[in-house]
């Protein structure tokens, strides 16, 4: 009885953080100032709700958020089964997996920072490696010191952005029940 | 209040390092590549050089190729190239703007097209990988 209460209540915080990382993911598409710099280069607005998800649930629930809304957003802006939904499909999933695990391993040794920009560092990789067997091209790695000079502010930023989030949430009984089943 | 927490570890200055570090490698492995006196700008669809431009002779000129969903338009303007306008999605591409020196590339992913200049360098370690 009480075992169910808590799966009700996690199906609806997990919803939520769904919606939340769908809406982000639409609104970041919108914002192009960073693609004039270096092409491509996001904030990762989209990732912090995984960070979210990841911190206070659990790898398994980060990665279903980051499967969830990068399916939910592609289908909302129209791009689903294009290139760019596999680049930010891909990068979502690796990212995720990534930031999970070392949630999981190595919780005492990383920081929700250092978490972020290894996940940040891993979207960025797995993103160019899917465009390269796209265009059948390596060359396209040349991007990569670009991104990665951008990987570490922004990634740096969401993991101290995601860190308040959900010390916030879960301190205001938000996020409750995230200890009782893992 | 928030300050306990939000500082790095030790492993987090570690990653943070390394990355630093492929940063500065990757600036110094993509500057040391010598500048070609005449750059030819090669086209690349699907995979494939398609056509090359010599920027010198081709000023002014708008040229059309057919990629994976459409068409993409390039203007060679003075010594440098763009893409117009690209059927993709996302115009990446478009948004890159002007690129003029060897190294730089244009290149857009769902249409499948790639500008760059052909680079002295990367013909050798084709002969030598």
């Amino acid at each position: 009885m009480k075992n169910k209460q808590i799966r009700a209540y996690k199906l609806v915080y997990l919803s939520f953080l769904i919606a939340l990382a769908t809406t982000l993911h639409i609104v970041e598409n919108f914002l192009p100032s960073l693609s004039f710099i270096v092409p491509g280069a996001k904030l990762g607005l989209a990732n912090l709700v995984t960070l979210v998800a990841i911190l206070a649930y659990g790898w398994k629930c980060g990665f279903i958020v980051a499967v969830v809304r990068s399916c939910l957003g592609s289908f909302l802006s129209g791009t689903f089964l294009t290139t760019t939904f596999f680049l930010s499909f891909s990068g979502a999933v690796l990212s995720s997996l990534a930031m999970g695990w070392l949630n999981k391993w190595g919780k005492e040794k990383f920081s929700p920072m250092g978490i972020s920009i290894v996940g940040a560092v891993v979207h960025n990789v797995s993103q160019l490696t899917v465009a390269g067997l796209i265009i059948q091209n390596g060359g396209i790695f040349f991007y990569l010191p670009y991104l990665l000079i951008f990987a570490l502010p922004t990634g740096y930023f969401t993991g101290i952005l995601a860190y308040l989030l959900t010390r916030y949430l879960t301190a205001n009984n938000f996020l409750k029940y995230n200890q009782q089943e893992k | 209040m928030a300050s306990e927490a939000i500082r790095l570890t030790y492993y987090d200055k570690l990653v943070i390092g390394v990355i630093a570090l492929v940063i500065v490698i990757g600036f110094i492995y993509f500057g040391i590549m010598p500048t070609p006196q005449n750059p030819v700008l090669e086209v690349e669809v699907l995979g494939k050089v398609k056509q090359t431009l010599d920027l010198t002779k081709q000023e002014g000129e708008k040229i059309v190729v057919m990629g994976r969903q459409g068409y993409s338009i390039i203007e060679v303007g003075k010594n440098k190239v763009r893409m117009v306008d690209s059927a993709c999605e996302d115009k990446i591409c478009v948004h890159t703007g002007w690129i003029s020196k060897p190294g730089q590339q244009i290149v857009c992913i769902p249409n499948q097209v790639v500008l760059r200049f052909r680079n002295v360098r990367s013909d050798l370690d084709g002969i030598n990988g």
